[in-house]
């Protein structure tokens, strides 16, 4: 990418006054949500994309099989948290909105399809003469109920974004067969205000893979709203934070991945 | 009460699609024709239901916890390995780690298999999963099974820092799983030990009487062995707890099972080919749109 070979690393703190993280905070702050959420941890990707500016075994966070029990479209969510972020006036009730509250709509069933293609050769495997029957075996509740609940999971990672200078979230998704979704699969899982505007589906920084990505063009604004909201609420919100705040205001746009402290972070 | 058996619940398989990346360049770069068993890296993360393979489990598979990987160059050679006689061989395996080492480590008793025919000009691939487990002729019976005591929970609570998803509670201390023969040939069979693995399963969806698949080798292991017929084992099932901004694990839906095998039970054929779909059948899938079109971008350049 040649915007971001070009641009130099970001060296003194300006997230107060912009929203933007140094790679030195970024550390920082990945290490405190990986010390209060012990599903996420760090990782260092692929040795060929190793980014210089960060520690070698801190390159990227981690969380994997995040369970994603219903659809957007299923859900009815109160949009509440991105109007205010988007308000001029920041009128600081974002922090009690329970943006992402769900409703779930029981009347929607869906199939989930693997990408699977059908050819005719693989019937021809012959298994016949092997048991399926295993009279030990008790399959889980959630399964006999997969016509209402579809569960696909989600491994979610987050990059130091080094042109935009924030963080960035990555998504891949899996089926509850354990197949890779597709994109198209993956955006029912995506708020439908962002899936077509914010969300791309590109290279991975740190991993060989293709996937679903945040776009991080607006991080640093919203990032520099929520901390003056904060501020003009008497208290300083400090460096270290940064993550789980990021991962709450993402959380309006993948409102049905239930990473661990969604329900529980308040600031 | 009558009396009631113990059941087991399957694990899913979960790979990473950076992995089918790093099988392409592997069999492009590296094996080329080659179609031997591979050293594979699993993980299995406690509460969730998945053995996972990921992006990197072909680039730095660990001494213990592996399995193979087996890339066949046709479609034929793949249809035509006999399912069985892998299965069973992989199951030899593991009953010779077992009898075999007087310290074995618990990832010593699994040995997952993923055999696989990659179309690389279709980005299509077929794979099978197979997680080997041990089975007995007879069921295992529950003499006893309960929630944890105040002093056994703290154990778990105190040992969170270990990384040992199986370990040993004696006389309600924790101790290294591959202690398990010695202490055993020490104190004799009637050492009170509890054999606790950190389960896959999830106590929300779980009835009882049932723990994860895993638990099967673990018992294997403790019967022949081990030489136990009479013994305790621990599901360890934790969820996640919030207190003073920071995240700690609840194991208070852990389970203790006092099990008891009858004295004429055998080791019978043992179980591991991953069912899709309700079927003893391979997975196929088509990586077509993320991998085709990463390699028209990097011919772009």
């Amino acid at each position: 990418d040649v915007a971001e070979s070009l641009t130099p690393v970001l060296k003194t703190s300006k997230f107060r006054e912009t929203g933007v993280l140094t790679p030195d905070e970024f550390v920082f702050a990945g290490d405190h949500l990986v010390s209060t959420c012990p599903t996420w941890k760090w990782g260092s990707g692929e040795s060929d994309k190793l980014k210089p500016y960060l520690p070698k075994d801190k390159q990227f966070l981690i969380t994997k099989s995040v369970p994603c029990h219903r659809r957007c479209k299923d859900i009815e969510y109160n949009n509440a948290f991105e109007k205010l972020v988007d308000d001029e006036d920041g009128d600081g009730g974002w922090v009690d909105t329970h943006h992402g509250e769900v409703t779930e709509n029981v009347d929607a069933v869906e199939v989930a399809e693997a990408v699977v293609s059908d050819e005719s050769d693989d019937e021809a495997l012959d298994m016949e003469d092997m048991n399926l029957e295993d009279e030990d075996l008790v399959v889980p509740v959630q399964r006999m109920d997969d016509s209402i609940k579809k569960t696909r999971t989600y491994d979610l990672s987050i990059t130091y974004d080094k042109y935009y200078q924030t963080p960035r979230l990555w998504l891949t998704g899996y089926n509850e067969e354990g197949l890779p979704l597709n994109k198209d699969r993956i955006f029912e899982d995506l708020s439908q205000e962002h899936a077509n505007k914010t969300v791309t589906f590109e290279q991975h920084s740190s991993l060989n893979s293709q996937q679903c990505s945040v776009h991080p063009c607006r991080h640093a604004e919203v990032m520099k709203k929520l901390i003056q909201t904060v501020q003009e609420g008497g208290r300083v919100l400090e460096v270290h934070e940064y993550i789980l705040i990021f991962l709450k205001f993402i959380q309006a746009v993948i409102p049905t991945i239930e990473y661990d402290f969604t329900k529980s972070f308040h600031l | 009460m009558s009396e009631q058996v113990l059941k087991f619940i399957p694990v899913k398989s979960v790979i990473d699609p950076g992995f089918w990346e790093s099988l392409t360049k592997k069999k492009l770069d590296e094996w080329k024709l080659d179609d031997s068993e591979k050293p594979l890296e699993w993980s299995y993360s406690p509460g969730k239901s998945f053995i996972r393979f990921d992006y990197d489990a072909l680039e730095k598979p660990s001494s213990v916890s592996c399995g193979t990987l087996r890339n066949f160059n046709t479609i034929e050679d793949f249809k035509k390995l006999d399912k069985k006689e892998y299965l069973k061989e992989a199951l030899g395996e593991i009953r010779n780690n077992i009898q075999n080492s007087d310290s074995i480590e618990w990832q010593r008793l699994f040995l997952p298999k993923i055999i696989t025919f990659s179309d690389l000009k279709k980005y299509h691939y077929t794979f099978w999963v197979c997680f080997p487990t041990m089975k007995l002729s007879k069921p295992i019976s529950i003499k006893s099974s309960r929630s944890l005591n105040a002093t056994e929970l703290q154990q778990l609570e105190h040992s969170e820092q270990h990384k040992e998803n199986f370990f040993l509670l004696v006389k309600n201390h924790r101790r290294p799983f591959q202690q398990a023969t010695k202490i055993i040939k020490e104190e004799g069979k009637d050492a009170n030990v509890v054999f606790c693995f950190e389960d896959h399963v999830n106590q929300d969806e779980t009835p009882e009487n049932a723990v994860g698949i895993m638990a099967r080798n673990l018992i294997f292991f403790i019967w022949s062995r081990l030489g136990l017929n009479q013994f305790k084992i621990c599901s360890v099932r934790s969820t996640l707890k919030q207190e003073n901004g920071s995240f700690s694990r609840d194991f208070s839906s852990s389970r203790l099972y006092e099990l008891c095998i009858s004295n004429d039970t055998e080791e019978t054929n043992g179980a591991g080919w991953e069912p899709f779909k309700d079927k003893l059948a391979p997975k196929k899938i088509d990586l077509s749109a993320s991998m085709d079109s990463r390699q028209l971008a990097a011919n772009a350049v």
